[in-house]
C-alpha cells in the first residue's frame, strides 16, 4: 500500500502516539491510563506505520525482535516484585520512595511503576508479535 | 575453561559429601536431625527433612558416589556438544534424590520421587538423536511415574487413616494403621510405587531399556541410587507397614520373582551392560525378598548389601564404560587380552568381581554371609527364597569370572582406540578400594550399619560386621553357590545358547511385550478420543459448547436466573436505547453480510457501542481500553483476511444457518437475563471499599482500577501477561510453521 498522505501522517502521529503511550503509562496510577493502555497505543502506533511503511520497517526501526518486549516486559514485573522482597515483604509487595518537592508537593516513584512498565511492553510486544508475522509477506 | 569446569562441579558434591561425613558422629549417636520449613497452610504441608541413620547411608551414598561418577563422566562424555546439559541433569538429579531421601513428610517424599523420575527420564535421553534412547526414556518415565501415583494414592489413603502426612506422626499410628480397613489397599498402592521404582518384576523391563542411557548414568541413577529408592521408601515405611502377613506376602514373592528373572536374563547376555542391568535386577530382588522377611538380622543384610551391591556394580558399570570407550564393543564374547593394554581397569574389575562373587576377604562375602544367615535363621523363610538366592548367588559368580577374568586375559584380539585416561580411572579404582577395605575391616561401617538398620526397625540395635563367621550353615552355601558358579562359567557357551531359545520362545509372554500393547491400546484411544472432541471445527465446537451452556441455564438457572419482567424495561434510559439499537445493528450486520471484512468492521461497531457504555457509567480506563482493543481486533483481522483468498465467503449450509440463528439467539436472550438478573441483586460492596479506602494510603494511588492492576493483585497480572506473552509466541509459531510448511518443496 503506498498513499502519500499516509506516510506522511503516519511519520508525526507515530511519534504522537508513542509520546502519548508513554504519558498514558506514567499518569496511569492516579488518573485513566496504565501500562496496558499505554502499551495499546505504543502497539497501534507502530501498527499504522507497518500499514504505511510495510513490516521490515517497522522491524528495522524498532531495533529489537517484538518477542524480545516480551521478555523484557515479563522480567520487569518479576523483578519489581522482588524490590519488596529485600525488605521481608511478600512477593510484589509495593516499595515507595517518596521524595520532597517544593512547595509541599512530593514526587512519589515505587516499584509498581517498574511492574507497570512491565505490563506496557508485554502488551506492546504481544500486540506486534501477533500484527507483524500477520503483515509479514509471504515471499 | 570449560574442561575445567567439572573441578569447580565436583567440588560442590564434595562438599556435600563432606558435609554428610561430618554428620557421621552425631547420627551414630541416636541422634536425628531435623529442619523444617512452613510451606502450605490448607492442607497443611510443611517441608520438613529429617536425617537419620537410614537418610544418611544414602545421602553418603548418592553425594559420594556422586561425586566420583561425576569425575568419570568428565572424561566419558569429554567433547560432548551437550556437555553442559548433561551436568545439569545429573545435579538435577543428585538434588532430588538427597530431597527424597532426607524428606520427612510423604507429600515432599512424592514430589521428589516424581522429580527423579523426570531427572532419570532426561539422563536416559540424552542420546536424544536416537529412537532407541528416546522410548526407554519414554518407557522409564511411564512405568515409573504410573508407579508413583499409585503410590501417592496410597499416601492419601495414610493420611487418611492418621491425619498426617509426616513421617514420625504416621509411624507413631502404627497400632491405628494396622487395624484399621484401608491398611490393605494402602499397602499395596505404595508397593505398587516401590515396585515399579525399584524395578521389581513384573515391572522390571524398563531397567534394561534403560541401558540406553550414557554408562555414567546407568552406574548412577540405575545401579546404585535411583532404583534403590523403592526400597528406600519400603524401608522408611517398614515400622510402619512391614511385618505383616500382606507385606511379607507380597515382598518375598515379588522379590524372588525378580532375583530369579534377573539372573536368567543375565546368563542369557553377551552385551556387558545388559548383564549388568539384569544382575541390578537380581540385587534389588534381594534387597526386596530382606525387606520382606524383615527380622533384624535380614534387615542388616540389606543395610549391608544396599552399600556392596552400589560399590561394586557402580564399579562394573564404570568399567565396561572405559572398555567400550576404549574398544568400541561391549560386546563379551568378542573381548579378551585387555590385560595387556589396561593394567588399572583389569585390576580394578578383578576386585569389584571378587566382591560381587563374595569371595572371602571381601565386603561382598560380608554380605552374602549375612543374607545366607537370615534366610537360613527366619522361621518365615520358605526353602524356596534360599534355593532361589543360591541360584542367583551361582549366577553371581559364573558372571564375575566372566567379567574379571575373561575379557582380561587371553590372546588380545582387541585394538584400543585410545588410552584410558585419569579422570575415568578413579571412580572404579575408588570402589574397588573400598570393596576390598571394607571387606577385610567391615568393623568400620558397622556403627552407620547400626544407625541405619535402627531406622529401620524402629528400634534401636547394635551391629557388629565380621571378616569370618566361622564354619556354619551360611558358609556352607556360599561353597555350594561358589562351586555352582564355577560349574556355569564352564558351561556358559551351552547354557546360554538353551537360555537364549528360550528367550525368543517366550518373547510374546513377557511383561514387556503387555507394556508395548498397553501402550498402542491408550494410543488409540487417545487418537479416538481427540478426533471426537477437537474436530478442527469451529462452528462444531461453538455449537457444543454454547448448547451444552443453554441446556444447562434451562435445567437448572430457569427460576432464579431467568425471571425478566416486562415492566423491567421501563428503567431504561433513552440513551442507553440508543447504544443498545447501535450494538444490535452491528451484530445483525455482522451476521448478515457475505463479506468478511464488512462483518469484521460491523463487529468493531458493536464494540464500540460496549465501550461507549463505559463511558457513560463512569468507567473511563475500561472504555479507553475496550476502545483500543476493539481497535487492534480490527487491524489483526482485517491483516487475517487479507491473506485468506478473494473468494474466501461465509456459504453455508441451510441447516446449518438454522441451527447457527438459534443457538446464537436463545443464547444472546439467556446471557441478556442473566446479566439482568444478577444487577438486580444487591451488590457486595466490601471488596470495592477495600480497596477506595486503602488505594491511597496503602499504593499511593488514585486510579482504583490501575492500583488493583499493578498492586493489590498484582500477582494476577503477572499471570495474566504471562499467558499473554505465551499465546503471542504461540501464534508466531503457528503462523511460522505454516508459512515454513508451505515454503517446503
Amino acid at each position: 500500500m503506498t498513499s502519500l498522505i499516509l506516510r506522511t501522517a503516519s511519520r508525526f502521529l507515530i511519534t504522537l502516539l508513542l509520546l502519548y503511550s508513554i504519558f498514558l503509562l506514567l499518569r496511569g496510577h492516579n488518573a485513566p491510563g496504565g501500562g496496558f493502555v499505554g502499551g495499546l497505543v505504543a502497539a497501534s502506533a507502530w501498527a499504522l506505520y507497518g500499514i504505511a511503511f510495510g513490516e521490515t520497517s517497522v522491524r528495522k526501526s524498532l531495533g529489537l525482535e517484538p518477542q524480545t518486549f516480551i521478555a523484557l516486559g515479563l522480567g520487569l514485573a518479576a523483578v519489581s516484585g522482588l524490590v519488596g522482597m529485600f525488605g521481608k515483604k511478600a512477593f510484589l509487595t509495593g516499595t515507595w520512595l517518596i521524595m520532597d518537592l517544593e512547595q509541599g508537593r512530593k514526587l512519589e516513584i515505587g516499584s509498581p511503576l517498574v511492574f507497570d512498565l512491565g505490563v506496557y511492553f508485554v502488551v506492546l510486544g504481544t500486540a506486534l508479535t501477533i500484527i507483524l508475522i500477520l503483515e509479514e509477506e509471504e515471499s | 575453561m570449560k574442561r575445567h569446569a567439572i573441578w569447580l562441579l565436583a567440588t560442590i558434591s564434595a562438599t556435600l559429601t563432606l558435609y554428610f561425613f561430618a554428620q557421621l558422629p552425631l547420627i551414630t549417636g541416636g541422634n536425628i536431625l531435623l529442619q523444617e520449613f512452613a510451606w502450605l497452610s490448607t492442607p497443611k504441608i510443611v517441608l520438613s527433612f529429617a536425617l537419620d541413620g537410614l537418610s544418611l547411608l544414602l545421602s553418603l551414598l548418592i553425594s559420594g558416589i556422586g561425586t566420583l561418577i561425576l569425575i568419570y563422566s568428565s572424561g566419558y562424555l569429554r567433547g560432548d556438544k551437550y556437555l553442559g546439559r548433561f551436568y545439569s541433569f545429573f545435579f538435577f538429579f543428585m538434588a532430588s534424590m538427597l530431597g527424597l531421601v532426607l524428606s520427612s513428610n510423604l507429600i515432599l517424599t512424592f514430589i521428589f520421587w516424581e522429580l527423579t523420575s523426570i531427572a532419570s527420564f532426561f539422563l536416559i535421553g540424552f542420546e536424544s538423536h536416537r529412537v532407541e534412547a528416546r522410548s526407554a526414556a519414554t518407557q522409564a518415565l511411564l512405568v515409573t511415574s504410573a508407579g508413583g501415583l499409585a503410590m501417592l494414592m496410597g499416601f492419601i489413603l495414610l493420611f487418611l487413616i492418621t491425619g498426617s502426612y509426616e513421617i514420625p506422626a504416621i509411624i507413631e499410628s502404627r497400632e491405628k494403621i494396622r487395624g484399621h480397613a484401608l491398611y490393605l489397599p494402602a499397602l499395596i498402592l505404595i508397593v505398587l510405587g516401590a515396585f515399579t521404582k525399584s524395578a521389581q518384576f513384573p515391572f522390571h523391563f524398563w531397567l534394561p531399556s534403560a541401558m540406553q542411557a550414557p554408562t555414567p548414568v546407568s552406574a548412577y541413577l540405575h545401579s546404585a541410587t535411583m532404583v534403590k529408592a523403592g526400597i528406600f521408601l519400603l524401608a522408611r515405611l517398614n515400622p510402619v507397614l512391614g511385618g505383616s502377613d500382606a507385606w511379607f506376602m507380597l515382598l518375598t514373592t515379588a522379590g524372588t520373582l525378580t532375583l530369579l528373572t534377573g539372573s536368567f536374563m543375565a546368563l542369557q547376555q553377551r552385551d556387558m551392560k545388559l548383564v549388568l542391568a539384569y544382575l541390578t535386577l537380581t540385587a534389588l530382588g534381594l534387597l526386596v525378598l530382606l525387606l520382606g522377611i524383615g527380622s533384624p538380622m535380614a534387615i542388616n543384610a540389606l543395610v549391608a548389601y544396599l552399600v556392596i551391591h552400589a560399590l561394586y556394580k557402580g564399579g562394573l558399570f564404570l568399567i565396561a564404560g572405559i572398555i567400550y570407550h576404549a574398544t568400541g564393543s561391549r560386546h563379551m564374547n568378542g573381548l579378551s587380552g585387555l590385560f595387556r593394554t589396561m593394567k588399572w581397569t583389569a585390576l580394578a574389575a578383578a576386585l569389584c568381581s571378587l566382591s560381587m562373587a563374595g569371595m572371602p576377604f571381601f565386603f561382598g562375602f560380608v554380605g552374602k554371609e549375612l543374607i545366607y544367615a537370615s534366610l537360613l535363621d527366619s522361621d518365615s523363610a520358605s526353602w524356596v527364597s534360599v534355593v532361589a538366592t543360591t541360584v542367583s548367588m551361582m549366577a553371581l559368580t559364573a558372571l564375575a569370572l566372566l567379567i574379571g577374568l575373561s575379557m582380561f586375559f587371553g590372546p588380545n584380539t582387541t585394538q584400543n582406540r585410545h588410552g584410558t585416561s585419569l579422570n575415568l580411572l578413579i571412580a572404579p579404582v575408588v570402589f574397588a578400594l573400598l570393596g576390598v577395605a571394607f571387606g577385610l575391616a567391615p568393623n568400620a561401617f558397622a556403627k552407620l550399619a547400626g544407625a541405619a538398620s535402627s531406622a529401620i526397625l524402629g528400634h534401636s540395635i547394635e551391629v557388629s560386621l565380621s571378616v569370618w563367621h566361622g564354619f556354619n550353615p551360611p558358609l556352607a552355601l556360599s561353597f555350594i553357590s561358589a562351586v555352582g558358579g564355577f560349574l556355569i562359567y564352564y558351561q556358559r557357551h551351552r547354557l546360554g545358547t538353551l537360555l537364549r531359545s528360550i528367550v525368543s520362545r517366550t518373547a510374546s509372554l513377557t511383561p514387556r511385550h503387555g507394556y508395548h500393547i498397553l501402550l498402542k491400546l491408550l494410543k488409540m484411544l487417545s487418537t479416538k478420543q481427540t478426533r471426537f472432541f477437537q474436530s478442527g471445527s469451529l462452528f462444531a465446537y461453538l455449537s457444543w459448547l454454547l448448547g451444552s451452556l443453554i441446556i444447562i441455564l434451562l435445567t437448572f438457572g430457569r427460576e432464579k436466573w431467568l425471571n425478566v419482567a416486562l415492566s423491567d424495561f421501563r428503567s431504561i434510559l433513552y440513551y442507553e436505547w440508543v447504544l443498545g439499537f447501535l450494538m444490535i445493528l452491528g451484530a445483525l450486520n455482522a451476521a448478515k453480510t457475505r463479506l468478511p471484512l464488512v462483518a469484521v468492521v460491523s463487529l468493531g461497531v458493536l464494540g464500540y457501542a460496549i465501550a461507549l457504555t463505559y463511558v457513560l457509567y463512569g468507567a473511563p480506563d475500561l472504555a479507553m481500553t475496550q476502545f483500543l482493543v476493539e481497535t487492534m481486533t480490527v487491524i489483526v483481522l482485517a491483516l487475517v483476511l487479507s491473506k485468506l483468498p478473494e473468494h474466501a465467503r461465509v456459504v453455508s449450509h441451510p441447516f446449518r444457518t438454522a441451527l447457527t440463528l438459534v443457538l446464537s439467539v436463545t443464547f444472546g436472550i439467556l446471557m441478556t437475563s442473566l446479566v439482568w438478573n444478577t444487577l438486580k441483586r444487591p451488590l457486595d460492596r466490601s471488596l470495592s471499599d477495600f480497596f477506595s479506602n486503602n488505594s491511597v494510603p496503602l499504593a499511593h494511588g488514585r486510579n482504583i482500577v490501575n492500583v488493583i492492576l499493578v498492586d493489590f493483585r498484582a500477582l494476577d497480572t503477572l499471570g495474566e501477561i504471562t499467558v499473554l506473552g505465551v499465546a503471542a509466541l504461540g501464534i508466531f509459531g503457528l503462523v511460522r510453521i505454516k508459512t515454513e510448511v508451505s515454503r517446503a518443496p
